[in-house]
């Protein structure tokens, strides 16, 4: 490689890995998401009369984004249930802010025989959720713990910011090397 | 094949003097065994047979199943990390290319794939059709078509491997392969030679055509002309079937490839590399709540309902229309902006700076692929204790802990996202500006690389937009 190639790369290097180092304590500092699909929370949890298995999404839950979805058997037949009432309650544990309580449903269950209820929660920190069901075989109740992460992003403007950063360092370092570039025509 | 090993001197590649793996005292014996790859494959098998038992007889919700977590948190997470920090661990170890072995001695005697498909156009079209069926049919949440995937990559590898010579399936058809051999071009190891001229005078060439035992390269490189990853399986037959010890594994510079000088002045390629990176976006953007509005859209203003016709709509839009459109338009405006100065055509222009999205590309399929690794990699555990319970092992498995899951807190796994995001956009400009330095000075190479810049640019802008937003999942629910 010429020496000068060589040189005019360096500094890109310098500049670019700068930039680089930025964006890393940037996005340290910021906050965000970053959900994904479904996690098995209980499995086959005895809650009365019945078994339950209850499903979180997404993953990590947000706050204002809490689904559940719940499978209902009978603990003596292990017959699948579709005839009983499911509710679901999420009780903050961190904050003094009211309980939110839904009940859950067939109509947006991913499998009609499960129930599903969305849950808004309103705040980051642990939640408890309880799961009440209601039935002809009695009543049950189960109880978990569960984390929700702030929904807090990187937000748009410093989304628009690191980038740009990166093209405006790009230009600022071709115009040194334009700088130090020899004059045409002009001999030692 | 021919042409390649009759090369002359000039074509000969001459690697600076780096560490070499297959130097490393245990490692490097162990690597060059004559079985060394079955080493690594025969737990790759295994995995894959654990995917088809469980995807087809176990419980058919994603979390609760092997087939579904291994094969889209693990597999994916774990492949892309290899690819950043070794190579191509995945096609080294690969289980289908297992039965192919097996296929090959059926071989029909020599035929050879079609002249008019030995390119990339074939794996393009494969990665656009594999990325629509998994939206289109849900698979990750699928175990059983998780299954059905993974023995239709045994029957086809199988197939391909029976019907022709050389190892088309690898090299022309795998998309898997395809995304592998792209990304590896960011890996820090490489096959080379030790001593090209060597080589020269090596009359049995057995690194390609392979030796009494040991098969040649299946995707017929040619070690001491090597200067890419690029379809290099490192199964390391060639360096078993060298009869000089002559082949390395050597490190090599961070970036080397999307820098250097001359990569092949070939549509195919360039399309593959460059569409690669908008897969990266389109593949996410599947996940996120956007694209409900679209399909919205399509469905009221197009009159499309079908969700498969839409999402191939958008999946060929997003991933091979743009990037062509787009890939035709920077290296136009890059061409113009040169003033003719550079006096490479726009084909040329485009294969000289198609490469340098690769590490951006790579960044974005860190901070997705990364993300369900990091947010679910423990769930592995409880679904194997489920599996062990379920067939009798309860005193092995214990009860099975719903509650792992995450690898990492939640809190950092967005920063690292964008931390990944923000590396690949850097180490993108740097490429393109070495590019444009090596055939221009400073000013004209400025214009040269602008629309490359800006294009990456918003890339990195949408990627960063579409990480902020949460993975819905789509399919999780059913819409009321």
């Amino acid at each position: 490689m010429r020496p000068d190639l060589r040189r005019q790369t360096r500094l890109l290097a310098v500049v670019l890995a700068l930039l680089g180092s930025g964006a890393v304590a940037q996005g340290a500092a910021a906050e965000g998401p970053g959900t994904g699909g479904r996690a098995i929370r209980l499995e086959d949890e005895p809650a009365g009369p019945y078994l339950l298995r209850v499903v979180t999404s997404p993953t990590p839950p947000r706050v204002g984004s809490l689904f559940l979805e719940i499978r209902v058997v009978s603990a003596e037949t292990r017959e699948i249930l579709t005839d009983v009432e499911v509710a679901a309650m999420a009780i903050p544990t961190e904050v003094a802010e009211p309980a939110i309580q839904d009940p859950a449903t067939h109509d947006f269950a991913p499998n009609p025989v499960e129930y599903a209820v969305h849950l808004p929660v309103t705040s980051p920190g642990v939640w408890e959720i309880r799961v009440q069901v209601r039935g002809a075989l009695g009543d049950g109740e189960v109880s978990f713990l569960q984390r929700i992460s702030s929904s807090a992003t990187l937000g748009a403007a410093l989304s628009l910011a690191l980038p740009a950063a990166g093209i405006v360092g790009l230009v600022l370092v071709f115009l040194v090397l334009q700088r130090q570039q020899p004059t045409p025509g002009v001999k030692d | 094949m021919t042409e390649t090993l009759g090369a002359s001197r000039a074509a000969i590649y001459i690697p600076q003097p780096r560490p070499d793996l297959l130097r490393t005292p245990g490692l490097g014996r162990l690597l060059k065994w004559r079985w060394g790859r079955l080493v690594f494959q025969l737990p790759l098998l295994a995995v894959a047979a654990l995917v088809l038992y469980d995807g087809f007889t176990g419980p058919q919700l994603a979390p609760a199943n092997s087939a579904t977590v291994l094969v889209w948190i693990h597999y994916r997470g774990l492949v892309i990390l290899g690819l950043l920090l070794v190579g191509n661990l995945f096609c080294s170890a690969c289980p289908f290319t297992l039965p192919r072995t097996l296929a090959r001695r059926f071989s029909l005697a020599g035929r050879r794939w079609p002249r008019r498909l030995r390119n990339k156009w074939v794996s393009l079209a494969g990665l656009l059709v594999f990325f629509w069926i998994y939206e289109s049919l849900d698979l990750w949440a699928s175990p059983w078509l998780t299954a059905w995937l993974v023995l239709a990559y045994f029957v086809g590898s199988f197939l391909l491997e029976a019907l022709f010579a050389e190892s088309p399936f690898c090299k022309y058809v795998c998309p898997l392969g395809a995304f592998n051999f792209v990304q590896s071009t960011m890996s820090p190891l490489q096959i080379t030679a030790r001593s090209p001229a060597l080589c020269l005078d090596c009359q049995g060439k057995e690194c390609v055509r392979g030796s009494a035992h040991v098969p040649g390269c299946g995707t017929e490189l040619y070690a001491p002309m090597m200067q890419s990853n690029l379809d290099c399986t490192l199964c390391l037959d060639c360096a078993r079937a060298c009869p000089y010890d002559n082949v390395a594994l050597q490190l090599r510079a961070p970036l080397q490839e999307a820098t250097m000088a001359r990569w092949p002045v070939r549509r195919d390629l360039s399309m593959l590399v460059f569409a690669l990176t908008f897969m990266a976006l389109a593949n996410a953007f599947g996940m996120v709540p956007p694209i409900y509005a679209v399909q919205d859209w399509m469905a009221s203003s197009l009159g499309l309902i079908a969700p498969a016709l839409q999402l191939l709509l958008i999946q060929g839009t997003l991933t091979l229309v743009l990037p062509g459109l787009l890939l035709l338009g920077a290296a136009w405006a890059s061409n113009r902006a040169a003033g003719g100065s550079s006096g490479a055509t726009r084909q040329a222009m485009a294969a000289r700076y198609a490469p340098t999205f690769i590490p951006l590309g790579l960044g974005f399929w860190v901070a997705h692929y990364g993300f369900h690794l990091a947010i679910g990699g423990l769930t592995i555990i409880p679904v194997l204790q489920a599996l062990l319970q379920d067939h009798g092992f309860a005193v092995f498995a214990g009860r099975p802990a719903w509650g792992m899951g995450a690898l990492l807190p939640a809190e950092v796994i967005f920063p690292l996202q964008v931390v990944a995001v923000m590396l690949g956009f850097c180490a993108a400009l740097y490429s393109q500006a070495r590019q444009a330095l090596r055939h221009a000075p400073p000013r004209p190479a400025l214009g040269q690389l602008l629309p490359w810049a800006l294009l990456a640019f918003l890339l990195t802008l949408a990627a960063l937009q579409l990480f902020n937003l949460p993975m819905e999942m789509r399919g999780t629910f059913r819409a009321t």
